[in-house]
């Protein structure tokens, strides 16, 4: 991976971790920068919250080095424990004590972290309590919040220690759709203010999108996509990543001719008449009559019922199922046989139906089929 | 997982040690003692195997490995179905009155299996028993003779049967009340529910509380010393209480025939294992949600009638004969005003070894009680927070006491006692009996705060340790207040245990040693019923008063998210 040109915050180099046998991290190298974001991405056991809690401290890795700054916290014959590292943690259950009133959750990592005195701490924490909104909730117990609040205070105790990194662990995952959006601006606001270092860990792709100045893409213990988020977003190198990012459709193919660097025509595997245009993405190589496959985001194709004329990918599709979403529908539909893809309209269509599923040349990207 | 680079896993692992130390001590020197040729504190005269040869090699003790062993069957079946059955009514069902009725079945236990015995005895004494003289007049033949093996069995199960209830409360009110749901909605009734949800869900817990239960009762020898006598009835653990106590067998032989009940033990104990293992395997879909439990309907009348008229029994009725028989100048069932009498108080408060009896106790029970929990609390949080091949023969160690007789452990710390004197036995008695008693049930301590540590989510821990706590902040800080209500239920488990147990106490106190429950059996067993009975309401006094206490202090420091 690139290093940014900002001073390493965070480096980890060749991460390994076994669980007995069992490989869940496999060699794992990054660097983020202070006030930089970086976002590990990826299906549930990839191995993105292991990795995490490598740097947290809280398991120890098998093989490789994490620095913190200019200190090794592991790795090189050092293993320097949790307490020690000075990092700020938001857990996904926000692991707030129960016993403890939210202004004593905040201080407790102002006292012991950032060594500051009872006083001093209880100090940082009312600040704190103030910037996040929470003025009036110091004495509260975490179970007398909301999903919101109770989020609000981990975030605040995770920063209250002055820590070196801030570590997140899918902390908006307990929360309600609109809550989430809601509390995804302010943790990137805080984020940014605090110009700490970041790692965050979510499974969620528009989360990450919207949180990363860096996204890296995790599969199988390894990081197998990495990159600005438009670029991950818009040109995802595997096809693995392009499912993962929302393209949701497949259709196998057979590879015509090059009409330039990126774009290329062909057709429904098996059929002479289902003619498409495609385009890979740079370092994405199909090859002319070998099979491929081709993949697009629901979102990025049209539903019409008569062909248009200007369209570079014309599929006729007979309606199978219509699951009614509120604004529009999503619709499963049929295409060339045996090949179900969905699309989202606003047509009214029933099962059934017959209509064309149209898209544009630059939606629809195709990989080799070894890639698959 | 916290690694073992972790500050504090190195005080702890050798605090693991020690106490696998501990463990292994008495045991060493039960099989010393089993091969010495001399006794206890003489010069070293060599090896034999005379006393193995004497135990195992001929039929003399058949009779008493026949009745122990029932003893220890019946118990544990009949005591697991009470203790399982009350554990379902108060756990999963809307029974009335739950709070009476537990109470009532866990005072049981609170009751001194010596003078619950002796209760018994003042009920049911052949001629002489209140309710045999009742039956007499009411049916012309008395209700039964407890001095027989009906006998001794009734009371066991009566004195057990809590033990079991305590182990399987907990289980019973974890089964998911969505899959008791889902198996409603499906057509299943009460009794489909119960026998295809619910059983299976607890199937581990059952097994352990019968295993439990069969040792334990299998080693209690002061329920058929005292019934079996009359009836000439011996257990296994009588002839070692005799064996030791005449002099009559050599101490050699008196350790082996301790080891006749350590086999059928650790059979129990190896079949629970293979049983919970095969339960492990049964899919768990859904987790476990607490709902209103199952509606008995109006069967729940008749269900608190049962159960009611059981804690009255074993309960109520012991207390009172017990109560009322220490204010008697001599047991009769024929009261009167003229036979009611402070004197035997006065008796035994005028005994300067009775006040240091009552002394010695609370001083026991307290010490006892707080360095139980203590090590119990450092080797669950081990156990469950540091993975290591220590922490691992930690909980081996804390289990494998239960399987040992009672009274071979105490002849195990006999034998280590005299051997290895680092400390004056005469003099350090109390705190060596205390350290023998905790030792022997460590393991239910242990066991305990391992569930409750399982239960309390380790992010709470290592959130702590990313805020820069280091490992005794976490414990003292985080774990500890968290674990308040187990840590005070087990500190009470430990106190009553240690004020009721007279088993490994018996062999190994002293004089300056004696307590209350050592004072109530020598009486009992030399024929002075009358200063027994006063000496037991102390005992229920003393467990009373702290069940109490500890009771107001847990409501007082319950908080959220404690377990």
């Amino acid at each position: 991976m690139q290093t940014a040109e900002r001073t390493v915050a965070v480096a980890v180099d060749q991460l390994m971790k076994r669980f007995g046998d069992v490989p869940v991290i496999n060699g794992v190298s990054f660097h983020v920068a202070s006030g930089e974001t970086l976002v590990l991405l990826g299906p549930s056991g990839c191995g993105k919250t292991t990795t995490l809690r490598c740097i947290a401290g809280l398991e120890n890795p098998t093989a490789g080095t994490i620095r913190i700054g200019e200190t090794v916290v592991a790795g090189d014959g050092a293993l320097i424990p949790a307490h020690k590292r000075r990092v700020g943690m938001v857990f996904q259950s926000y692991a707030l004590w129960p016993h403890m009133s939210v202004t004593e959750n905040i201080a407790f990592s102002a006292q012991r972290q950032a060594a500051l005195s009872s006083k001093q701490a209880r100090a940082r924490a009312a600040g704190m309590l103030d910037r996040f909104g929470l003025k009036r909730l110091g004495e509260r117990k975490p179970g007398e919040l909301s999903g919101g609040q109770q989020q609000r205070v981990a975030l605040a105790r995770a920063l209250a220690g002055d820590p070196r990194v801030l570590l997140m662990d899918e902390p908006l995952s307990a929360l309600d759709p609109q809550l989430r959006e809601e509390l995804r601006l302010q943790l990137r606001e805080a984020v940014a203010e605090s110009q700490l270092a970041c790692v965050y860990v979510t499974h969620d792709q528009e989360e990450a999108l919207a949180m990363a100045d860096t996204v890296c893409l995790m599969d199988a213990g390894r990081i197998v996509e990495w990159g600005p988020p438009k670029d991950v977003f818009e040109a995802p190198r595997t096809l693995f990543a392009a499912q993962f990012l929302g393209a949701r459709n497949l259709l196998p193919i057979r590879v015509g001719s090059r009409e330039d660097d990126h774009r290329w025509t062909g057709n429904v595997d098996g059929t002479s008449d289902g003619r498409l245009s495609f385009r890979t993405v740079p370092g994405v190589e199909v090859n002319e009559g070998r099979e491929a496959t081709a993949v697009w985001r629901p979102s990025a194709a049209r539903v019409s019922m008569i062909r248009s004329d200007g369209a570079a990918n014309s599929l006729p599709a007979e309606v199978v199922a219509v699951l009614y979403l509120g604004t529009q529908s999503e619709v499963a539909l049929r295409v060339f046989g045996s090949n179900t893809v969905v699309a989202r309209t606003r047509l009214q269509l029933k099962k059934g139906d017959t209509c064309w599923l149209e898209l544009d040349e630059v939606d629809l990207l195709a990989y080799p089929k070894a890639n698959a | 997982m916290l690694g073992l680079a972790e500050p504090g896993s190195v005080p702890l692992a050798l605090i693991s040690l020690a106490f696998v130390a501990l463990i292994a001590l008495p045991m060493i020197f039960t099989v010393y003692g089993v091969l010495s040729a001399s006794p206890p504190g003489s010069p070293f005269s060599g090896l034999s195997l005379a006393a193995l040869h004497s135990v195992y090699g001929g039929t003399r003790y058949l009779p008493a490995i026949r009745t122990s062993l029932l003893i220890g069957a019946v118990t544990a079946i009949a005591g697991t179905f009470i203790g399982g059955a009350f554990a379902w009514l108060l756990g999963r069902t809307d029974v009335p009155f739950k709070g009476l009725l537990r109470l009532m079945l866990i005072g049981t236990f609170g009751l001194p299996p010596v003078l619950s015995t002796v209760s018994w005895v003042a009920l049911l004494a052949p001629g002489a028993g209140f309710l045999n003289v009742l039956f007499d007049g009411l049916f012309h033949h008395q209700l039964m003779n407890i001095y027989s093996l009906p006998g001794i069995l009734l009371v066991t199960v009566f004195v057990f049967s809590p033990f079991a209830y305590l182990i399987l409360a907990g289980p019973f009110i974890a089964v998911s009340a969505e899959e008791e749901g889902a198996a409603s909605v499906h057509g299943a009734n009460l009794l489909r529910v119960l026998r295809h949800v619910t059983l299976p869900s607890v199937w581990p817990s059952l097994v352990t509380s019968a295993v439990l239960l069969f040792v334990i009762s299998a080693q209690t020898f002061s329920i058929p010393l005292i019934l079996g006598e009359p009836a000439r009835i011996t257990a296994v653990p009588e002839h070692m209480y005799r064996g030791l106590i005449s002099g009559l067998d050599s101490p050699a032989e008196t350790t082996a025939i301790g080891t006749l009940l350590l086999w059928p033990g650790l059979l129990a104990f190896v079949w629970a294992l293979r049983s919970s293992r095969r339960a492990g395997l049964l899919p768990r879909t859904s987790r476990a949600t607490r709902g209103e439990g199952m509606s008995l309907g109006r069967l729940r009348y008749l269900a608190f009638a049962l159960a009611g008229a059981y804690v009255l029994v074993t309960f109520a009725t012991p207390v009172v004969a017990l109560v009322l028989g220490s204010f008697l100048k001599y047991l009769t069932p024929h009261l009167s005003t003229s036979l009611l009498t402070l004197g035997n108080y006065r008796a035994l408060f005028g005994q300067s070894n009775a006040r240091l009896a009552i002394l010695n106790t609370i001083l026991m029970a307290v010490g006892g009680a707080t360095l139980g929990t203590v090590v119990s609390l450092l080797l669950a949080y081990s156990i469950s927070r540091f993975r290591s091949w220590i922490s691992t023969l930690a909980n081996v160690a804390s289990i494998l006491p239960l399987a040992l007789p009672r009274l071979e452990l105490a002849l195990g710390f006999l034998w280590a006692f005299t051997a290895l004197p680092v400390v004056n036995r005469y003099s350090w008695s109390l705190p060596l009996i205390t350290l023998a008693v905790i030792v022997g049930f460590m393991g239910i301590g242990v066991q305990t705060l391992v569930a409750s540590l399982t239960q309390l989510s380790r992010d709470l821990d290592e959130s702590a340790s990313t805020s820069g706590a280091g490992f005794w902040t976490r414990l003292l800080v985080i774990t500890t207040p968290l674990l308040t209500p187990t840590l005070v239920s087990v500190w009470r488990t430990f106190f009553i245990l240690c004020v009721l147990e007279v088993d490994v106490v018996i062999f190994l106190y002293q004089s300056p040693s004696v307590t209350l429950s050592v004072l109530t059996f020598v009486n009992l067993d030399q024929g002075s019923t009358a200063m027994s009975f006063p000496l037991g309401v102390a005992q229920l006094a003393i467990v009373a008063a702290m069940v109490i206490l500890s009771s107001g202090v847990q409501r007082l420091l319950r908080v959220r998210g404690a377990v």
